[in-house]
């Protein structure tokens, strides 16, 4: 409604806030390298006393020590980690990610998932940034089975959701050689796998700051 | 969603934000829009809500209202609003809200006149990070869990969707502002 002396008003321009910061890369070398990941995790697990199922059926969790395993292919992936935490440190901060640099600390472990394998939602709240990478897919979404062992990343914004104006989850679908990564605080789940899929094997990730950082504002 | 993307030795990667927050943060045109001074109350009420017949230019802040929902409503990607149901408030006498959040679909304030406080957060309109738990994560340059704050300066307009967690510093004993406030019907 308009008075007839008065001009419509214009419509002001929208600021987009708070959007999520979500990585996702297929890296070029993967193929070289995830052989001999597959087979670490795999050689591994057999002898891993902290491998256990947790938060998810036929999902087993090897203990977190990944990262300290002497071998190039796990060099490789510690870079790849950085190359994730560094493509989203510097979309949420800008030119001050590089004040960023030191004090980075990172945990890494395998996820085999078997048949119907399946994560429920859940978040890496003490990192601050998170991710996934699959070493091996299986076969993600397979004929007939729809988004079968996607990841899916939901909407943080609980009060959204319950107004219906988000769809509530981002699915991503799983490739040999892709990382997706996002704040440790954003919820996320695995769907099943197909009750005939292959073997999935993933490596997730967190990492944290040790707090000497100086305040970046 | 926006992306960005580059491409090198590390192969094709992207950054990408989902769930953005759409807001309206901005001045508005306020020129004739008026709300008639309240009668003296004894009682001290912190919150009075004015008869509409003492505001001038009803129709103007309705419009104003409904174009910023609009806007909202387009870049969401919903049904346009039609109509909004808008009222002039009373603020003062130490007047807060800690927490709250509209029925409506769209919610929001323009203020038409606000005395100067002591303090320059008193009476101020917080839009709350809604990303559930960012907050507690430590993070160098500390991005998550930051507010939008809104200065009750005559012609501040802030439109949101009604889910969004708000909150008013509490007003100082001697401060008084007049706001419209709207919420889509």
């Amino acid at each position: 409604m308009t008075t007839a002396t008065r001009p419509a008003p214009a419509r002001p321009r929208p600021l987009m806030a708070w959007g999520t910061p979500i990585f996702q890369a297929d890296f070029p070398g993967a193929g070289h390298y995830n052989p001999d990941l597959k087979q670490l995790i795999l050689d591994g697990e057999k002898s891993d006393p902290e491998a256990a199922l947790f938060g998810g059926i036929n999902a087993v969790k090897s203990s977190s020590t990944i990262l300290t395993w002497d071998h190039p292919a796990i060099g490789w992936f510690k870079a790849r980690i950085m190359d994730a935490v560094t493509a989203l440190t510097e979309a949420e901060l800008g030119d001050a990610a590089r004040e960023v640099t030191t004090g980075i600390q990172a945990e890494a472990w395998a996820v085999v998932y078997r048949n119907g394998g399946s994560l429920r939602p859940h978040t890496h709240h003490d990192s601050a940034w998170s991710g996934v990478y699959y070493v091996e897919a299986g076969n993600p979404g397979g004929e007939g089975t729809g988004d079968a062992g996607y990841l899916q990343l939901l909407d943080p914004r609980p009060a959204a959701i319950a107004r219906h104006t988000s769809e509530g989850s981002h699915r991503i679908r799983p490739a040999a050689g892709r990382m997706v990564a996002f704040p440790g605080w954003l919820p996320h789940s695995v769907q099943a796998t197909a009750a005939d899929d292959t073997m999935r094997i993933a490596i997730a990730w967190n990492v944290a700051y040790d707090k000497t950082w100086r305040s970046v504002s | 969603m926006t992306a960005t993307a580059t491409a090198g030795a590390r192969g094709t990667e992207t950054v990408t934000r989902y769930w953005k927050t759409g807001l309206i943060v901005t001045t508005a045109d306020i020129t004739g829009i008026t709300a008639r001074a309240p009668e003296p109350d004894p009682a001290g009420h912190p919150r009075l809500i004015l008869p509409a017949s003492s505001v001038t230019g009803m129709a103007g802040l309705e419009a104003q209202f409904l174009a910023s929902m609009n806007q909202l409503a387009e870049t969401d990607g919903a049904a346009p609003v039609t109509a909004v149901t808008v009222q002039a408030e009373v603020w003062r006498n130490r007047y807060d809200l800690p927490a709250f959040a509209c029925q409506g679909r769209y919610a929001g304030w323009t203020f038409l006149s606000a005395s100067k406080p002591g303090h320059s957060e008193s009476g101020c309109l917080n839009l709350t990070d809604p990303r559930a738990g960012s907050a507690l994560t430590a993070m160098p340059g500390l991005p998550w869990g930051r507010q939008f704050v809104i200065v009750p300066a005559a012609g501040a307009h802030a439109v949101v969707p009604g889910w969004l967690t708000c909150s008013i510093v509490p007003l100082e004993a001697s401060q008084q502002i007049t706001v419209a406030v709207a919420v889509a019907s």
